[in-house]
Protein backbone atom coordinates (compact mmCIF):
# COMPACT_ATOMS: atom_id res chain seq x y z
CA UNK A 1 0.00 0.00 0.00
CA UNK A 2 2.88 2.48 0.54
CA UNK A 3 3.34 2.91 -3.21
CA UNK A 4 -0.32 3.87 -3.66
CA UNK A 5 -0.11 6.22 -0.67
CA UNK A 6 3.07 7.84 -1.97
CA UNK A 7 1.68 8.19 -5.48
CA UNK A 8 -1.53 9.73 -4.16
CA UNK A 9 0.34 12.10 -1.82
CA UNK A 10 2.59 13.35 -4.59
CA UNK A 11 -0.35 13.82 -7.00
CA UNK A 12 -2.29 15.75 -4.38
CA UNK A 13 0.76 17.91 -3.63
CA UNK A 14 1.18 18.61 -7.32
CA UNK A 15 -2.49 19.63 -7.49
CA UNK A 16 -1.77 22.22 -4.77
CA UNK A 17 -3.96 20.63 -2.10
CA UNK A 18 -3.45 21.86 1.47
CA UNK A 19 -1.06 19.64 3.48
CA UNK A 20 -3.60 19.08 6.29
CA UNK A 21 -6.20 17.94 3.76
CA UNK A 22 -3.69 15.61 2.10
CA UNK A 23 -2.77 14.02 5.40
CA UNK A 24 -6.36 13.27 6.42
CA UNK A 25 -7.48 12.29 2.94
CA UNK A 26 -4.64 9.80 2.51
CA UNK A 27 -5.26 8.32 5.95
CA UNK A 28 -9.00 7.92 5.20
CA UNK A 29 -8.21 6.25 1.89
CA UNK A 30 -5.76 3.96 3.67
CA UNK A 31 -8.52 2.92 6.07
CA UNK A 32 -10.90 2.49 3.16
CA UNK A 33 -8.51 0.12 1.40
CA UNK A 34 -7.97 -1.85 4.61
CA UNK A 35 -11.74 -2.26 5.07
CA UNK A 36 -12.21 -3.19 1.44
CA UNK A 37 -9.42 -5.79 1.51
CA UNK A 38 -10.84 -7.27 4.73
CA UNK A 39 -14.32 -7.52 3.15
CA UNK A 40 -12.98 -9.07 -0.06
CA UNK A 41 -10.90 -11.59 1.88
CA UNK A 42 -13.91 -12.44 4.03
CA UNK A 43 -15.67 -13.26 0.76
CA UNK A 44 -12.94 -15.69 -0.25
CA UNK A 45 -10.42 -13.58 -2.18
CA UNK A 46 -6.72 -14.15 -1.66
CA UNK A 47 -4.71 -11.31 -0.18
CA UNK A 48 -3.11 -10.40 -3.51
CA UNK A 49 -6.38 -10.58 -5.40
CA UNK A 50 -8.14 -8.52 -2.72
CA UNK A 51 -5.39 -5.90 -2.92
CA UNK A 52 -5.59 -5.72 -6.73
CA UNK A 53 -9.38 -5.45 -6.64
CA UNK A 54 -9.22 -2.76 -3.93
CA UNK A 55 -6.78 -0.69 -6.02
CA UNK A 56 -9.05 -1.07 -9.04
CA UNK A 57 -12.16 0.00 -7.15
CA UNK A 58 -10.39 2.87 -5.46
CA UNK A 59 -9.57 4.56 -8.77
CA UNK A 60 -6.22 5.89 -9.88
CA UNK A 61 -4.32 8.45 -7.78
CA UNK A 62 -4.52 10.75 -10.81
CA UNK A 63 -8.34 10.58 -10.84
CA UNK A 64 -8.59 11.24 -7.09
CA UNK A 65 -6.13 14.15 -7.32
CA UNK A 66 -8.02 15.55 -10.32
CA UNK A 67 -11.31 15.55 -8.37
CA UNK A 68 -9.56 17.15 -5.39
CA UNK A 69 -8.08 19.76 -7.72
CA UNK A 70 -11.56 20.62 -9.00
CA UNK A 71 -12.45 21.86 -5.52
CA UNK A 72 -10.77 25.23 -5.06
CA UNK A 73 -11.45 25.29 -1.33
CA UNK A 74 -9.12 22.30 -0.85
CA UNK A 75 -6.17 24.08 -2.43
CA UNK A 76 -3.48 26.18 -0.75
CA UNK A 77 -4.20 29.88 -1.03
CA UNK A 78 -1.26 30.46 -3.38
CA UNK A 79 -2.75 27.97 -5.83
CA UNK A 80 -6.16 29.63 -5.57
CA UNK A 81 -4.80 33.12 -6.08
CA UNK A 82 -1.55 32.64 -8.04
CA UNK A 83 -1.42 36.27 -9.21
CA UNK A 84 -1.73 37.57 -5.66
CA UNK A 85 0.93 35.08 -4.56
CA UNK A 86 3.26 36.37 -7.29
CA UNK A 87 3.03 39.84 -5.74
CA UNK A 88 2.83 38.89 -2.06
CA UNK A 89 5.70 36.38 -1.93
CA UNK A 90 8.45 38.65 -3.33
CA UNK A 91 7.21 41.52 -1.12
CA UNK A 92 7.19 39.26 1.93
CA UNK A 93 10.74 38.12 1.12
CA UNK A 94 11.97 41.72 0.78
CA UNK A 95 10.19 42.67 4.01
CA UNK A 96 11.70 39.70 5.80
CA UNK A 97 15.30 40.53 4.75
CA UNK A 98 15.97 43.03 7.57
CA UNK A 99 14.49 40.57 10.05
CA UNK A 100 16.84 37.75 9.03
CA UNK A 101 19.81 38.79 11.24
CA UNK A 102 17.44 39.28 14.19
CA UNK A 103 15.78 35.92 13.63
CA UNK A 104 19.15 34.26 13.19
CA UNK A 105 20.31 36.00 16.37
CA UNK A 106 17.33 34.64 18.27
CA UNK A 107 18.11 31.16 17.08
CA UNK A 108 21.76 31.48 18.17
CA UNK A 109 21.07 33.58 21.27
CA UNK A 110 23.24 31.45 23.55
CA UNK A 111 26.25 31.65 21.23
CA UNK A 112 25.86 35.39 20.72
CA UNK A 113 25.47 35.83 24.48
CA UNK A 114 28.76 34.02 25.12
CA UNK A 115 30.48 36.06 22.41
CA UNK A 116 29.19 39.34 23.91
CA UNK A 117 30.26 38.23 27.41
CA UNK A 118 33.79 37.51 26.12
CA UNK A 119 33.86 40.90 24.39
CA UNK A 120 32.74 42.60 27.60
CA UNK A 121 35.26 40.69 29.71
CA UNK A 122 38.02 41.59 27.21
CA UNK A 123 37.00 45.26 27.39
CA UNK A 124 37.02 45.23 31.20
CA UNK A 125 40.46 43.59 31.33
CA UNK A 126 41.87 46.08 28.79
CA UNK A 127 40.36 49.06 30.65
CA UNK A 128 41.70 47.76 33.97
CA UNK A 129 45.19 47.29 32.50
CA UNK A 130 45.12 50.83 31.06
CA UNK A 131 43.99 52.24 34.40
CA UNK A 132 46.77 50.36 36.25
CA UNK A 133 49.31 51.55 33.66
CA UNK A 134 48.08 55.13 34.01
CA UNK A 135 48.30 54.91 37.80
CA UNK A 136 51.80 53.40 37.64
CA UNK A 137 53.01 56.12 35.32
CA UNK A 138 51.37 58.74 37.55
CA UNK A 139 49.56 60.40 34.64
CA UNK B 1 -33.68 33.65 -18.38
CA UNK B 2 -33.61 29.94 -17.39
CA UNK B 3 -30.75 28.76 -15.22
CA UNK B 4 -28.01 26.89 -17.05
CA UNK B 5 -27.57 23.26 -16.05
CA UNK B 6 -24.30 22.16 -14.55
CA UNK B 7 -22.32 19.66 -16.63
CA UNK B 8 -24.16 16.37 -16.86
CA UNK B 9 -23.46 14.09 -13.86
CA UNK B 10 -21.52 16.80 -12.12
CA UNK B 11 -22.93 17.25 -8.65
CA UNK B 12 -24.34 13.70 -8.58
CA UNK B 13 -21.80 12.35 -6.07
CA UNK B 14 -22.43 15.41 -3.92
CA UNK B 15 -26.20 14.93 -4.06
CA UNK B 16 -25.95 11.24 -3.21
CA UNK B 17 -23.58 11.83 -0.30
CA UNK B 18 -25.75 14.58 1.17
CA UNK B 19 -28.88 12.48 0.75
CA UNK B 20 -27.35 9.45 2.47
CA UNK B 21 -25.79 11.48 5.24
CA UNK B 22 -29.19 13.08 5.84
CA UNK B 23 -30.32 9.70 7.14
CA UNK B 24 -27.46 9.11 9.59
CA UNK B 25 -23.78 9.84 10.17
CA UNK B 26 -21.39 7.57 8.29
CA UNK B 27 -17.70 7.16 7.51
CA UNK B 28 -16.26 6.89 4.00
CA UNK B 29 -16.34 3.16 3.49
CA UNK B 30 -19.89 2.92 4.86
CA UNK B 31 -20.92 5.70 2.50
CA UNK B 32 -19.50 3.97 -0.56
CA UNK B 33 -21.38 0.80 0.34
CA UNK B 34 -24.55 2.82 0.95
CA UNK B 35 -24.21 4.54 -2.46
CA UNK B 36 -23.84 1.15 -4.13
CA UNK B 37 -26.87 -0.25 -2.33
CA UNK B 38 -29.00 2.86 -2.83
CA UNK B 39 -28.32 3.10 -6.57
CA UNK B 40 -28.37 -0.65 -7.22
CA UNK B 41 -24.85 -0.37 -8.72
CA UNK B 42 -26.28 1.93 -11.44
CA UNK B 43 -23.77 4.61 -10.56
CA UNK B 44 -20.19 3.45 -10.30
CA UNK B 45 -17.74 5.93 -8.90
CA UNK B 46 -14.08 5.36 -8.21
CA UNK B 47 -14.39 4.75 -4.49
CA UNK B 48 -11.53 7.10 -3.68
CA UNK B 49 -13.30 9.92 -5.45
CA UNK B 50 -15.81 10.46 -2.66
CA UNK B 51 -13.16 11.61 -0.20
CA UNK B 52 -12.23 14.87 -1.95
CA UNK B 53 -15.97 15.54 -2.35
CA UNK B 54 -16.53 14.93 1.38
CA UNK B 55 -13.66 17.25 2.26
CA UNK B 56 -14.97 19.96 -0.06
CA UNK B 57 -18.46 19.67 1.46
CA UNK B 58 -16.92 19.94 4.90
CA UNK B 59 -14.99 23.07 3.88
CA UNK B 60 -18.25 24.55 2.57
CA UNK B 61 -19.90 23.90 5.92
CA UNK B 62 -22.34 21.34 4.51
CA UNK B 63 -20.81 18.51 6.56
CA UNK B 64 -19.14 18.18 9.90
CA UNK B 65 -16.36 15.63 10.38
CA UNK B 66 -15.76 14.00 13.72
CA UNK B 67 -13.13 11.41 14.69
CA UNK B 68 -14.51 8.47 16.61
CA UNK B 69 -12.77 5.40 17.98
CA UNK B 70 -14.73 2.33 16.92
CA UNK B 71 -13.51 -1.23 17.39
CA UNK B 72 -9.97 -0.14 18.16
CA UNK B 73 -9.77 2.08 15.07
CA UNK B 74 -10.27 5.77 14.61
CA UNK B 75 -12.73 6.67 11.89
CA UNK B 76 -13.84 9.99 10.50
CA UNK B 77 -17.63 10.21 10.66
CA UNK B 78 -19.49 12.78 8.58
CA UNK B 79 -22.73 14.44 9.66
CA UNK B 80 -25.01 16.74 7.70
CA UNK B 81 -25.22 20.32 9.02
CA UNK B 82 -28.12 22.77 8.67
CA UNK B 83 -26.21 24.34 5.79
CA UNK B 84 -25.90 20.87 4.25
CA UNK B 85 -29.67 20.32 4.52
CA UNK B 86 -30.28 23.55 2.62
CA UNK B 87 -27.74 22.49 0.00
CA UNK B 88 -29.45 19.09 -0.28
CA UNK B 89 -32.85 20.71 -0.82
CA UNK B 90 -31.43 22.94 -3.53
CA UNK B 91 -29.59 20.11 -5.30
CA UNK B 92 -32.65 17.85 -5.06
CA UNK B 93 -34.77 20.61 -6.65
CA UNK B 94 -32.20 21.11 -9.42
CA UNK B 95 -31.96 17.40 -10.04
CA UNK B 96 -35.73 16.89 -10.21
CA UNK B 97 -36.00 19.80 -12.66
CA UNK B 98 -33.32 18.28 -14.92
CA UNK B 99 -34.81 14.81 -14.55
CA UNK B 100 -38.27 16.18 -15.47
CA UNK B 101 -36.83 17.94 -18.51
CA UNK B 102 -35.01 14.85 -19.72
CA UNK B 103 -38.04 12.62 -19.10
CA UNK B 104 -40.22 15.02 -21.10
CA UNK B 105 -37.69 15.11 -23.95
CA UNK B 106 -37.35 11.34 -23.95
CA UNK B 107 -41.12 10.99 -23.96
CA UNK B 108 -41.33 13.27 -27.00
CA UNK B 109 -38.56 11.32 -28.71
CA UNK B 110 -40.37 8.04 -28.08
CA UNK B 111 -43.72 9.42 -29.31
CA UNK B 112 -42.21 11.02 -32.44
Amino acid sequence: MPSVRDALTSRLRAAGIQPAVIERLVSEIDDHVEDLIADLMANGATEQRAFDEACKRLGSPEAIAAIAGDHEQLKCWWRRYPRTALVVYPLACVAALPAVPVLTGVRHAALIGRWLSCLLAGGIVTATMLLVLNAALGV
Amino acid sequence: MPKTNPPFMSGVPELLLLKLLGRREMYGYELVKAVREATGDAISLGEGVIYPVLHALEKNGALRAKRKAVGGRTRVYYTLTANGRRRLEKLTGDWLRIQGGIAAAMGEAVNA
